[in-house]
C-alpha cells in the first residue's frame, strides 16, 4: 500500500468517527451535545477533510 | 433526511477505507470533502433548532425552575400564563420570549448559550441567574403590539402617550404593579402546579 493511500485510509478513518460522533449528538437534546458534535465531532472530521485535501494537492498519484 | 445522508456518508467512509486505491478523484472528493461538510453543515443547524427546545433549555440544572415555573398553577404569573394560554409555542417557550428581535438577536443569543455551557462546566454558576440587560419591552411588542386586547388594555391607555413610553421602553411592560410576576422561581418548589387535562 502506497503513502497516498494509507493517508485515505486515514482521511476515511476520522471522517468516518468525526460523522459518527456528529450523528450521535444529533439525538441527544442537550446543550453539552453541540460541544461534543463541533469540538469532538467537528475536530476529527475537519481532521480528515485536511489529510484528504493534503493528499489530494500534493498529488496522489493512485488517484486515477 | 439527514439520517439518510449521515449514512451513506458513512458508509462511502467505509468504501474508501477498505479500498484505497481504487476510487475516483470525483468519488473521493465527494465521499471526503462535500458530502461530510455539507451533513456537518445541516448537524450545525439541526442543533441551532434543538437548542430552541423548551426541554433543552430546561436540560441544565440551574434552569430547572425556570422550567417549573411556566408549569405552576396560577394564571397571574406571567410565564405560566403565555405558557398555559398557549400564547406562545409551549415547545420554543424560553425562545419565544427570550432571543432578542433584531437583526442578529438569535445569534447573539447562541453565543450566549456557548457562553453558558462554558460557565457552567469551567466557570462559577450563580444560584440565581439573571438577564445581561433588563428585559426590552421590544420582546413583549414582538407579539402584542397592534393587539387588540393590547390597544384596549385599561392601563395600557391610562393616560395618553404612554403606549409610546412603552413603544420607546421608556415605561417597561415588567415594572412594578404592571406585568412584575414572571417566573417566581424562589416560591416554584412549594406552588402546585398545572396539570393539563389530556385532549379528547
Amino acid at each position: 500500500m502506497t503513502k497516498d493511500s494509507q493517508r485515505i485510509r486515514i482521511a476515511s478513518a476520522l471522517v468516518f468517527v468525526g460523522l459518527g460522533v456528529e450523528g450521535f449528538t444529533l439525538r441527544w437534546s442537550h446543550p453539552t451535545a453541540f460541544f461534543v458534535f463541533a469540538g469532538i465531532g467537528g475536530l476529527l472530521l475537519l481532521l480528515g477533510v485536511l489529510v484528504f485535501l493534503s493528499t489530494l494537492l500534493g498529488g496522489a498519484n493512485r488517484l486515477s | 433526511m439527514l439520517v439518510v445522508l449521515f449514512g451513506l456518508s458513512m458508509l462511502l467512509c467505509v468504501v474508501l477505507f477498505l479500498r484505497p486505491t481504487q476510487p475516483s478523484r470525483v468519488l473521493a472528493f465527494a465521499s471526503l470533502f462535500v458530502l461530510p461538510v455539507t451533513v456537518s453543515y445541516m448537524g450545525v443547524e439541526t442543533h441551532i433548532e434543538n437548542s430552541k427546545q423548551t426541554s433543552f433549555c430546561t436540560s441544565c440544572h440551574v434552569m430547572s425552575k425556570h422550567g417549573r415555573s411556566l408549569l405552576v398553577d396560577d394564571t397571574t404569573i406571567l410565564a405560566a400564563s403565555h405558557y398555559q394560554g398557549g400564547r406562545i409555542p409551549r415547545d420554543r417557550a424560553c425562545f419565544t420570549c427570550h432571543t432578542t428581535y433584531t437583526m442578529y438577536g438569535d445569534m447573539q443569543a447562541k453565543l450566549r448559550g456557548v457562553k453558558h455551557v462554558l460557565v457552567n462546566y469551567f466557570g462559577k454558576v450563580p444560584s440565581q441567574p439573571k438577564l445581561y440587560e433588563p428585559y426590552h419591552n421590544r420582546e413583549c411588542l414582538h407579539c402584542h403590539e397592534g393587539a387588540r386586547r393590547y390597544l384596549k388594555g385599561e392601563t395600557h391607555t391610562a393616560e395618553p402617550g404612554r403606549m409610546e413610553k412603552m413603544r420607546q421602553n421608556q415605561l417597561s411592560c415588567i415594572t412594578k404593579d404592571c406585568h412584575d410576576t414572571v417566573h417566581v422561581v424562589s416560591e416554584v418548589d412549594s406552588l402546585p402546579l398545572w396539570k393539563p387535562e389530556p385532549s379528547k
